[in-house]
């Protein structure tokens, strides 16, 4: 008999690929070919990595069905199969491998569907946080507003999509109102996601406010995050660009649960030395610039 | 401020499992009615895998099942079997797992689920050599030494035989036993599968196990699908434990007497009275085999 090692790499080999003669020498078919009893274990393989990426991406296997969906899944299992045990961590690739998969051309949109899933997936998944109450900021003296930082939820996820991929998910749920449709030419949709409790939550945002959760998420001032947003929103683009709104921003960031911590300088008048934020010191390196 | 999932650990949960009792795998449908209305059901398993991730309502339901019940931490993908070196991230996730919810058990399979990095979620069959058993009982001895504990590692449902095996099974589990002192996880559903599939003698093959060792029992129901005109039994969770399983379970019962027992139900997942049902079915054969045959006196 081949060593281990030998004989497993040759077995692996023949569940995610074809039949290898190989192992015809070591199996013993008992009544069936060496092929046959190794297709058993591609079965096994093959069913249950599918079943798994169907539940990652329940609304493409919804949208292409059960056979359309075991044929792209089996494909891009056998190009990019799990690298480790926990199975609601593979998947990373499939909105890409959709993207390139030639009897999907006819739904251009399904790739982005593709991407709106592994975001809720990675936020279900991602580290527990606890949201800020919506009114914390309101209580931040306005002297002190532009000094405060944020800590964004580490369940924060986002899409960027040309196709109105929010709504193609929400018309396969439960509470989708009978008779609404969704038209492909509604336009895209910039989708913020978070996983502020048991569930994952999304909303639609502006490009700007997207650009102040970044700014945020990288620890500068709200100040300069809303000077990078408002920088952001009147770059032209196809949707004509346009003001800022740091208000109405922030009222959608909070009511998904989006901000973990708000710190704000000690006091005004006094170098704004930082209260939690970094936390507990005075050393003069981290004072406000 | 993320908070850790260990944060709802509490000091005083149930630990130990009674050796007479029915346990079942734990679903996300079933945790509530299992609180509400355990039945017979004193204990539940878990994959390992499923609460690997950083945070999230998997968690937040073992955290709360927890809190009543003692456990059994199940691994399905350390691949003790593989000829490749143990996934050290993957040997220090479960070690994780573990200690955050400090389980009555821990268990893994006799077998690989991969090589070169590709994680192929099958329990694929190792040849019975000389070489294997080194290499297994190498990786069960760097298992308990990361988890600081024994573990069980269950006998598999076989497909295939290997051309050149040394030794057969139950010797194999026996000497990675002795070599290990590791614990054995009886899957009787596996061995009815595997003797079915294999043809050998279900009862011969546990009674060459080292019985004493067993610290947990399988229960599972298996799909029959015909390849060629053979009948091939595939272990699928998916049904309830049929007849030959359970007559087989009262069997291996006069044996190894009373042992925590688990129903495993990975698919078509039945609504919770009826698995409560089925566990309380499965409680009182455990009650009636013992009684016509008491438990064997500590050997």
């Amino acid at each position: 008999m081949a060593d281990l090692a030998t004989l497993q790499a040759a077995m692996a080999r023949a569940v995610l690929g074809a039949d290898d003669p190989a192992l015809d020498a070591v199996i013993d078919g008992k009544g069936l070919s060496p092929a046959q009893r190794v297709a058993i274990h591609r079965n096994n393989t093959l069913i249950g990595l599918t079943e798994a990426l169907a539940a990652t991406f329940p609304v493409v296997h919804t949208l292409v069905g059960e056979a359309f969906f075991a044929q792209a899944a089996r494909a891009f299992i056998r190009a990019a199969p799990p690298t480790g045990p926990v199975l609601s961590a593979h998947g990373d690739g499939f909105p890409d491998f959709l993207a390139g998969f030639e009897p999907a051309r006819a739904l251009p949109y399904l790739p982005d569907v593709a991407r709106l899933e592994w975001a809720r997936s990675a936020a279900l998944h991602a580290p527990d946080g606890v949201p800020v109450p919506h009114d914390t900021l309101a209580a931040v003296p306005p002297t002190l507003f532009p000094m405060a930082r944020c800590a964004v939820h580490p369940s924060f996820r986002f899409v960027v999509s040309a196709w109105p991929v929010d709504r193609i998910w929400a018309m396969h749920q439960p509470d989708w109102p009978d008779g609404e449709t969704v038209s492909l030419d509604e336009g895209g949709a910039t989708i913020l996601l978070c996983r502020a409790e048991h569930a994952v939550r999304m909303a639609r945002a502006d490009r700007g406010t997207l650009s102040l959760l970044f700014a945020l998420d990288m620890g500068q001032t709200l100040g300069t995050a809303a000077e990078a947003a408002a920088a952001a929103s009147r770059a032209p683009d196809e949707q004509g660009g346009g003001r800022f709104d740091l208000t109405g921003a922030l009222s959608v960031i909070l009511s998904l649960g989006l901000l973990t911590d708000i710190a704000v300088p000690r006091r005004v008048d006094d170098d704004a030395v930082p209260a939690s934020f970094p936390t507990s010191t005075k050393d003069p390196e981290i004072l406000e610039p | 401020m993320p908070v850790a999932a260990s944060d709802a650990a509490a000091p005083d949960r149930p630990a130990g499992l009674p050796p007479a009792s029915v346990g079942v795998g734990l679903k996300p449908d079933h945790a509530d009615a299992l609180l509400a209305a355990p039945g017979a059901v004193r204990w539940v398993e878990i994959h390992a895998e499923n609460v690997m991730r950083a945070g999230g309502p998997a968690h937040r339901m073992l955290e709360a099942v927890r809190r009543d019940m003692p456990l059994s931490v199940h691994g399905v993908g350390l691949s003790l079997g593989g000829a490749d070196d143990l996934d050290p991230d993957h040997l220090a996730r479960l070690a994780a797992v573990v200690a955050r919810t400090e389980p009555a058990l821990v268990s893994e399979h006799l077998a690989w689920c991969g090589t070169g990095g590709a994680f192929l979620n099958d329990l694929l069959p190792v040849p019975c050599t000389r070489e294997a058993l080194d290499i297994v009982a190498r990786h069960v001895a760097q298992t308990q030494e990361a988890l600081g504990r024994p573990i069980l590692v269950e006998n598999p449902s076989r497909y295939l035989a290997f051309k050149g095996e040394e030794m057969d099974e139950p010797a194999f589990l026996a000497a990675l036993v002795a070599r290990t002192g590791c614990g054995l996880l009886l899957d009787v559903n596996n061995v009815h599968v595997s003797a079915c599939n294999m043809g050998f003698d279900p009862m011969t093959y546990i009674e060459g196990l080292p019985l004493d060792a067993v610290g947990e029992i399988h229960l599972a129901g298996h799909a029959v699908r015909t390849v060629d005109g053979v009948e091939i039994r595939i272990d699928d969770h998916g049904s309830a434990v049929p007849d030959a399983v359970l007559a087989l379970y009262a069997e291996t019962l006069r044996r190894t007497g009373a042992r925590p027992t688990l129903i495993e139900r990975d698919s078509n997942i039945p609504p919770w009275a009826e698995l409560s049902a089925e566990a309380a079915r499965v409680a009182a054969l455990m009650t009636e085999g013992l009684g016509e045959t008491p438990a064997r006196a500590s050997a």
